[in-house]
């Protein structure tokens, strides 16, 4: 299964002045890979997600999916705010032809949140919000997941949604969006970057923070190493794997 | 492991088509005055109150009760069609900008948004029209009607149309935003020529070949004459009614189509 962008171009408009947010770029997602996407010099990394997702059209250019796309993770931007959690997770349900019971169940797995379910999405405390939102889209199986950003939770939440992503990344394929390589090193295995509004993939992520050293006039290698060095440290001590 | 998903593929179209639907349709109830305590209950009660406070008036002036026709039920018949034909024109002109955010859902698109809030309010006025129909019935009798799948069948198409007529100002508003004035007119004029308060036996005949360009009064009229025994249209042309549905949704279809790389702001 693909996800393929062919030559796309797309202009926005900002302060009514339009620019061109992605010139003529190629992108490609199978199953399997884990991919990272960083911007910058202005990337807009969330119009790519949007359009791999299928809520934006590219102005040129063609989009080819094969296989269901998640949308872009964890937010979920059309859920209105006045329908209580329950409902909200049985209309996700029903769009994707999942029975809605099971669903619940497998949300609650991942996000302890049981207490707020009939309350109005918009009387939730964020911390909850945010991790019922993000585990309503991984509780369903999708061929490709854009994850727009890493969701804020609880310890507890943190760990499963780790635990779903890992398992999620031995079959299935997944795009996480990234403020810098160094932030994915152990999770990805290949990076595009989003400069400006050409598109560089990286094959490896060493490639990817030599690109990023190159630019920026520091060398995040060393600095990247020195805190993987921590990292693994760190949870060594606490037993913990990494995603 | 993350729960399998029945959706997506090209074999179960129509049953994920069915079931997109459906849940954009109990979505739209759910948020439906959705900041209100109560929240879908002020939505029926709207119209309730309206077609309450005509029937009333009605009832209690009785202008009209033409043709050994029960004034209640007379103004229910044309009364609830009309309100639902432009409560179903103006949600589906406006639910691609109001709902847009439902289309970050991959596989929803904008037909199914503008279908859903047209079914939203199709069920709302069905709700309504068998309530007022019963309280009718239990006050005047006439029941069972003459042709009760007549009935139906003229109550759904008035909510096609409704549909149809809406999808054109949608696709129109993309090109030409003042185009919602014009709909506010159709809404004023509909409502004198649409037969909602009147039969047309009861205006000269001089007016009746303007009037009858009209389908909305085809409809109306035939929910009386498909009710009441007693009435019979001598205007009322079910393939009148057919045939303008079928212009209706080939310019709306297309102008959706046409439409469609336009962003919706």
């Amino acid at each position: 299964m693909k996800l393929r962008l062919q030559k796309v171009t797309k202009s926005v408009k900002r302060g009514g002045k339009s620019r061109c947010a992605v010139d003529n770029i190629d992108f490609t997602l199978r199953s399997g890979d884990r991919t990272a996407l960083v911007a910058c010099r202005g990337g807009d990394a969330g119009l790519l997600c949007a359009m791999l997702a299928g809520t934006e059209k590219p102005d040129r250019g063609e989009i080819y999916r094969e296989g269901t796309v998640s949308w872009p993770l964890p937010r979920a931007k059309f859920l209105p705010q006045v329908i209580a959690g329950g409902a909200a997770a049985r209309f996700v349900a029903r769009i994707h032809g999942v029975d809605g019971d099971q669903y619940l169940k497998k949300i609650l797995s991942i996000a302890d949140v049981k207490k707020f379910l009939p309350t109005k999405l918009k009387q939730w405390p964020p911390l909850q919000r945010g991790e019922f939102l993000a585990a309503m889209g991984i509780s369903l199986d999708f061929d490709f997941y854009i994850i727009e950003s890493n969701p804020i939770g609880r310890p507890q939440f943190m760990e499963n949604w780790k635990k779903a992503i890992r398992q999620l990344g031995k079959k299935r394929g997944f795009l996480i969006v990234a403020s810098h390589p160094k932030h994915i090193l152990d999770i990805c295995d290949q990076v595009y970057i989003l400069d400006g509004n050409r598109l560089l993939h990286f094959s490896d992520v060493e490639g990817a923070l030599e690109y990023c050293a190159d630019f920026s006039g520091e060398d995040f290698r060393v600095k990247v190493n020195q805190e993987r060095a921590d990292t693994e440290e760190e949870d060594e001590d606490a037993g913990m794997d990494l995603i | 492991m993350a729960l399998e998903l029945k959706h997506g593929s090209k074999a179960g179209a129509i049953r994920t088509q069915i079931d997109v639907l459906i849940a954009l349709t109990v979505l739209a109830m759910h948020t439906q005055q959705g900041k209100y305590r109560w929240g879908y209950a002020w939505s029926l009660a709207e119209p309730l109150a309206m077609v309450s406070i005509l029937a009333l008036a009605h009832l209690v002036i009785r202008l009209i009760s033409p043709l050994n026709m029960p004034p209640m039920l007379f103004m229910v018949l044309g009364c609830v069609p009309w309100f639902m034909f432009r409560a179903i024109m103006q949600h589906t002109f406006k639910s691609l900008n109001s709902r847009r955010v439902v289309l970050g859902l991959g596989h929803v698109t904008p037909l199914d948004v503008i279908f859903s809030s047209a079914l939203t309010e199709f069920v709302t006025y069905s709700v309504i029209m068998i309530l007022f129909l019963s309280v009718g019935v239990a006050l005047e009798g006439n029941f069972p009607p003459r042709q009760p799948l007549g009935v139906i069948a003229m109550f759904v198409l008035a909510a096609v149309f409704g549909c149809g007529v809406g999808m054109i100002f949608a696709g129109l508003f993309r090109y030409f935003r003042p185009v919602e004035k014009t709909m506010m007119l159709i809404n004023r004029a509909g409502i004198w020529t649409s037969g909602a308060f009147f039969v047309v036996q009861q205006l000269p005949p001089s007016t009746w070949p303007y009037l009858t360009l009209n389908p909305m009064l085809h409809v109306d009229e035939l929910m009386r004459q498909f009710w009441f025994s007693t009435y019979q249209s001598p205007i009322a042309n079910p393939l009148y009614i057919l045939e303008c549905l079928v212009g209706v949704f080939t310019l709306a279809l297309a102008l959706e189509r046409k439409t469609r790389s336009i962003p919706i702001q």
